[in-house]
């Protein structure tokens, strides 16, 4: 596996964390760890048309260790490890990935939250992976305020980390059964020049009837304009619900041609277009074992195409918890037939604790031909368990797909999971 | 030096904020977890089944697990993060919002199809089409140098 200089010095936060948090850990601390071991086999055809057998085995862990349930230090962890077995269908052989390792500390009064070490920050405006600090606080009763400092995660792909910085913050005001209103800034740079800098707006407003109003606008100071105003209804009606919403993206605010983007949405940047998405969601929840969602989508386009629209039915009948099938019909009607297909997939999930049993089978049917292709079929078979009390679980599945990118292709993957819980009565440290 | 004035401009405005929090008592706060959903056995993952609408000193009908919830939860979980830790780890996210993942949800929980993750089956095929009717949505999961990784073969 690969890691890089920065995933190491978080590795270390990690390991000089946990040796700190062992002693304060008192009365009750929890060790919570899940290993997820991933096999998959599959055929893929490479540039001069020479078929391989890969077999690329993933390796998932998690750990949490501290105060889990309850206010105080408590350390996360989790990355991912890949290496091929069969034979090498891509770049490289190995590659991974540490996704977060934070120390977390949680008041007694549950007011003040601080991590410190890899990250992922969802702030408003920022939705980013940092290698930083983060602190939240409730200032006042119903005055949130939260900020972050400290090196972006994706910036280590351009041109180093040398002189990346993210921080930026979030403050809101909360009147419960009235509303929520939260304002949250970003600045992001690269090398020592700005790269991003935005702020946001996040409503809720309760109306009468227990009907909402949520939203969320985001402005790009580099670029001075609005970047998107999206909105929605929550409206509830006995049996039914409606989620009307509506979206409007400005390409040239929104996306960026900057160090922090990427292929393909660079080129989108200065086409002057703008879309804007409206309709609505509606829930019909016939029973406990029954509910009917219809959705539609209308999307309109200051340049470029003309409008389209999304069409979609899913019914779906539930006989216990996890337990349950469903159907979907759906209809994509684009501009023209190179930008429509309908769409339909049915599915079960069956409990029979501890095995379970899946079925997944999907056909879609293009209007214009896809590499001479113009239908797709997936179907998908699964099942597993639980073994020694659920102390590892084993599952398996095989899919087929038919579809303009590939011919025939069966693939299989093998998973299996180990979690582990333990709560330590005293201290970690005194029962050693 | 512009860099450096924001960050203690920063540090100077949550330092009196987060010694004045410790002052502060006697207001509602969310717990630091929630009972597994799966542990009451509830078939619909409805916050409000339990806590109501304006019963609780928080709005959390907004928090409902609608069968479309997956696709569009966005504007929900900007209200506050804290609320989906309630249930949800980091780990659990990380499945979708990482920085860099090479299998899809949907490739790496198969059997969890009613959770209604994106991209199964054909979505090779179908993500042409869906790119150009919204390349926003696109954007939100694997529009940074590290997440647009497995665009990369394609698109450069």
């Amino acid at each position: 596996m690969v890691l890089s200089v920065q995933s190491w010095r978080s590795v270390l936060i990690v390991v000089v964390g946990l040796l700190l948090l062992a002693p304060a850990a008192s009365p009750a601390t929890d060790l919570h760890m899940a290993s997820e071991t991933i096999m998959r086999g599959f055929e893929r055809k490479i540039e001069n048309g020479k078929e391989l057998d890969a077999v690329p085995v993933y390796q998932y862990l998690q750990l949490d260790y501290g105060n889990l349930k309850s206010p105080g230090l408590s350390l996360h962890a989790n990355g991912w490890g890949r290496l091929n077995l069969g034979e090498r269908y891509n770049d490289k052989d190995t590659a991974g990935e540490l996704l977060h390792a934070y120390l977390q500390y949680l008041s007694p009064g549950r007011d003040l939250l601080v991590r410190a070490g890899r990250q992922y920050v969802f702030e408003g405006v920022a939705k980013d992976s940092i290698d930083g600090v983060y602190a939240k606080t409730e200032l006042i009763p119903a005055l949130t305020l939260s900020a972050y400092a400290g090196s972006p995660v994706t910036l280590g792909a351009a041109k180093g980390r040398q002189g990346d910085l993210i921080l930026g913050g979030k403050i809101s005001h909360s009147r419960p059964g009235l509303y929520d209103l939260g304002i949250s800034y970003k600045y992001l740079a690269d090398n020592g020049k700005r790269d991003e800098e935005s702020v946001g707006t996040d409503l809720t407003l309760l109306l009468p009837g227990s009907v909402y109003l949520l939203g969320h606008s985001a402005y790009n100071l580099v670029s001075g304009g609005w970047k998107e105003h999206s909105y929605e209804l929550r409206l509830p009606l006995k049996q039914f619900a409606f989620h009307p919403f509506f979206q409007h993206y400005s390409y040239d605010d929104y996306f960026s041609n900057r160090s922090n983007s990427a292929n393909p949405f660079r080129f989108l940047k200065d086409t002057g277009n703008a879309l804007t998405v409206a309709g609505t969601e509606a829930f019909w929840y016939l029973s406990e074992q029954q509910e009917y969602v219809l959705r539609f989508k209308n999307y309109d386009y200051d340049q470029r195409f003309s409008s389209s629209q999304l069409y979609s039915l899913l019914a779906i009948w539930k006989w216990k918890i996890h337990t349950e099938m469903g159907a979907e019909f759906g209809r994509m009607q684009g501009n023209d037939a190179e930008n429509s297909y309908f769409l339909g997939r049915g599915y079960f999930f069956w409990n029979l604790k501890p095995w379970f049993v899946t079925g997944d089978l999907m056909y879609v049917s293009y209007d214009q031909e896809i590499y001479n292709r113009d239908s797709a079929l997936f179907a998908s078979l699964g099942g597993g368990s639980k073994f020694m009390d659920d102390a590892f679980s084993v599952k398996l599945s095989f899919d087929y797909s038919y579809d303009p990118y590939f011919d025939e292709d069966y693939r299989w993957m093998l998973k299996l999971g180990v979690p582990f819980d333990k709560t330590f009565e005293t201290s970690f440290w005194k029962n050693w | 030096m512009k860099i450096l004035k924001q960050s203690v401009l920063l540090m100077a405005l949550l330092l009196p904020a987060l010694l004045l929090a410790c002052t502060v008592r006697n207001t509602y706060r969310l717990p630091a977890t929630h009972p597994p959903l799966s542990e009451l056995g509830e078939r619909r993952e409805f916050c409000t089944k339990c806590h109501g609408f304006k019963k609780e000193p928080f709005d959390f009908e907004r928090y409902n697990h609608t069968a479309l919830f997956t696709e569009s939860h966005r504007l929900a979980a900007y209200q506050d993060e804290r609320v989906c830790a309630l249930c949800h780890s980091q780990s659990f996210c990380s499945d979708c919002h990482a920085t860099r993942v090479e299998l899809k949800p949907s490739v790496k929980n198969p059997t969890e199809n009613y959770r209604r993750m994106q991209h199964r089956g054909d979505y090779l095929a179908r993500h042409r089409i869906e790119g150009r009717m919204d390349p926003t949505s696109c954007f939100r999961c694997h529009g940074n140098p590290k997440s647009s990784q497995t665009c990369r073969p394609c698109h450069g």
